[in-house]
């Protein structure tokens, strides 16, 4: 591989086109530009400068996380966090274990909860109904021990579902932005690959 | 995760002053909170002053009906007269004990401990010549009891121990002790689906039988008296044999007084899933 | 040194050479490879983020010679950021020396 300016910016340009906005990608390369210019005006040479920024694949993983995961702040969605995890999973080997299987650990502990609260939710009218029928005495239906206690149950299971929902709901905000700030540590003490050590 | 379109600066600030129909999260979180700590208070208030609890030793505490104490439920099939008997017991879901000991003038005594009234076994008797017959059915009970996956449905049945027996028995899911020791059998056939299931014939000193025991997923322990004229043959599946006792020719397990020109009282196994202990007592 | 540990204090060593001065780019990479063997390249994205967060600002400034250079600079947040940050890392590392030398004693 040519190790020169060109280069350099070539490939930090195709690995964050599309991800990034064009000023945005234009600022940031005009960087490493002014950093080449200077640095050749030093004395030094092209591949010298290129050899001692290190692999422009690294950085440019390290500013598309760090983008995604601001991405993320700003504007919540699912699509937005997933791609920001991506983004940081690929800044080392390291963050398959402390981001990859956090993040799905909350996402199964989060579903489950959501179903749960579902299960409730719907399980709850129908222990109604059924309480209601065992109380108008028909024997097929007679489930609880006292009906009249069932009718008050069936509600209480209910509300429980919807809370259980509803809570999930904050909970996912809570792990969202803790989440953001996990992925912004993360990518201030990660780095990419460990063989310039 | 959620998705909302809207930018909050502070989210939490944001997601509390969310507002479903005019009014705010926080009031129909509170509302659902004091619904639901209230509707279990007065349901357990119910139960409570009806005296089903705090839950008595042995009981589970649930506010489902399956809680209520077991009440056994027997029935006496008389003999009337007859010198054979046919027996035909399926149980769908439940645990099955069989044993000898009925009354010298009763073909069947059977003690259902069950606690819905579906769950009551459909009995038919009848009589053909010297052969009284008799056929205890589980109904079935699919769709009407979804929410009690635990409630208990044991049968306990005795049977007649003079009269030769033509004895039928499929069972379903469940742990079954067939003790038939004390029995005079002329037939047996036990079917068994899943769960442990242990055949005892032990002590046995009636006639000369032929038995077909079909077994599915599940454990399967036959015992048979080391003296008597026994020999099992056994279609393996899956699963092991454990041998205790007996010699073993290829498939085939005979008791060690065996001898091929006398009565042989043949067993027929079909083991399914599961290990199968043999012993010969 | 591990490299990993030497990225987490990255931040501190960017914020404290711009406290003393305003710096380009390639100034300030000089300034840490000096010191920290590291590769240069990551210092970039590092003062983007600061930027984004509101610890530096930029601005351009013609140079002897040549095209302007962007220069950085610390705002009042960073500087608080810079002297907080300073003062943790001084405990920490007084911290670890005093073990550290307090093991060898031992051993010896």
């Amino acid at each position: 591989m040519l190790q020169t300016e060109q280069e350099f910016i070539r490939i930090l340009r195709s690995r964050l086109e599309g991800t990034l906005p064009e000023e945005e990608l234009n600022d940031i390369v005009s960087d490493y530009a002014e950093h080449f210019r200077i640095g050749k005006a030093d004395g030094r040479s092209e591949e010298e400068l290129f050899c001692s920024l290190g692999s422009p694949d690294d950085v440019a993983r390290e500013i598309r996380a760090t983008h995604l995961v601001k991405k993320a702040e700003d504007v919540k969605s699912c699509k937005n966090i997933f791609h920001a995890m991506l983004a940081t999973l690929g800044l080392g080997l390291f963050n398959l274990v402390f981001v990859l299987i956090p993040f799905i650990l909350l996402v199964v502990l989060l579903l489950v909860v959501f179903l749960f609260g579902i299960v409730f939710a719907i399980a709850g009218p129908a222990a109604f109904i059924y309480s209601v029928l065992q109380i108008l005495g028909i024997p097929a239906f007679a489930i609880w021990q006292s009906p009249v206690a069932g009718v008050f149950f069936s509600i209480g299971i209910t509300t429980f579902g919807l809370l259980l929902v509803i809570g999930d709901y904050y909970l996912a905000r809570f792990f969202y932005r803790i989440g953001i700030r996990y992925l912004k540590w993360n990518i201030s003490v990660i780095t990419g690959t460990e063989d310039e050590a | 995760m959620s998705t909302d379109d809207q930018k909050p600066r502070h989210p939490l600030c944001m997601a509390c002053n969310l507002q479903i129909g005019g009014i705010s999260a926080t009031r129909i979180i509170l509302w659902l909170v004091a619904l639901t700590i209230i509707s279990f208070f007065i349901g357990f208030g119910i139960l409570a002053l009806s005296g089903d609890f705090p839950p008595q030793p042995g009981q589970a505490v649930s506010p489902f009906r399956h809680t209520t104490i077991l009440t056994p439920n027997t029935t006496v099939i008389p003999l009337d007269g007859a010198t054979e008997g046919d027996v035909r017991i399926t149980l769908g879901a439940g645990d099955l004990s069989l044993q000898g000991g009925a009354p010298a003038t009763a073909l069947m005594e059977s003690t259902v401990f069950s606690t819905a009234a579906v769950w009551q076994p459909e009995l038919v008797q009848g009589i053909n010549g010297s052969v009284k017959s008799v056929t205890m059915t589980e109904k079935g009970h699919k769709g009407k009891e979804w929410f009690a996956v635990d409630s208990p449905n044991n049968w306990a049945i005795s049977l007649n121990d003079q009269v030769p027996l033509r004895l039928s028995v499929n069972v379903g899911a469940g742990d079954n002790l067939l003790d038939l020791g004390t029995l005079n059998l002329e037939t047996l056939k036990v079917q068994t689906a899943a769960g442990d299931t242990i055949i005892d014939l032990g002590g046995y000193h009636g006639e000369r039988y032929d038995a077909v025991i079909n077994c599915g997923v599940g454990d399967l322990t036959l015992r048979v008296p080391r003296d008597s004229n026994t020999r099992i043959r056994v279609h393996n599946a899956l699963g092991d044999i454990d041998n205790r006792g007996f010699v073993q020719d290829d498939d085939q397990f005979v008791t060690a007084v065996f001898n091929s020109s006398q009565a042989v009282n043949e067993i027929t196994l079909n083991q399914g899933i599961g290990s199968l202990t043999l012993e010969s007592i | 040194m591990n490299i990993q540990f030497k990225k987490g204090v990255l931040e501190i060593c960017v914020l404290s050479v711009l406290a003393r001065k305003d710096c380009y780019g390639y100034e300030l990479v000089g300034e840490i490879s000096k010191r920290i063997d590291i590769s240069e390249g990551t210092i970039y994205p590092l003062l983007h983020r600061l930027k984004d967060v509101g610890y530096v600002t930029t601005y351009l400034q013609e140079s002897a010679g040549g095209p302007s250079r962007k220069y950085y600079r610390l705002t009042e947040a960073g500087r608080k950021e810079e002297h907080e940050q300073k003062e943790e890392w001084m405990r920490f590392a007084a911290s670890v020396n005093a073990l550290l030398e307090g093991k060898n004693d031992a051993a010896d």
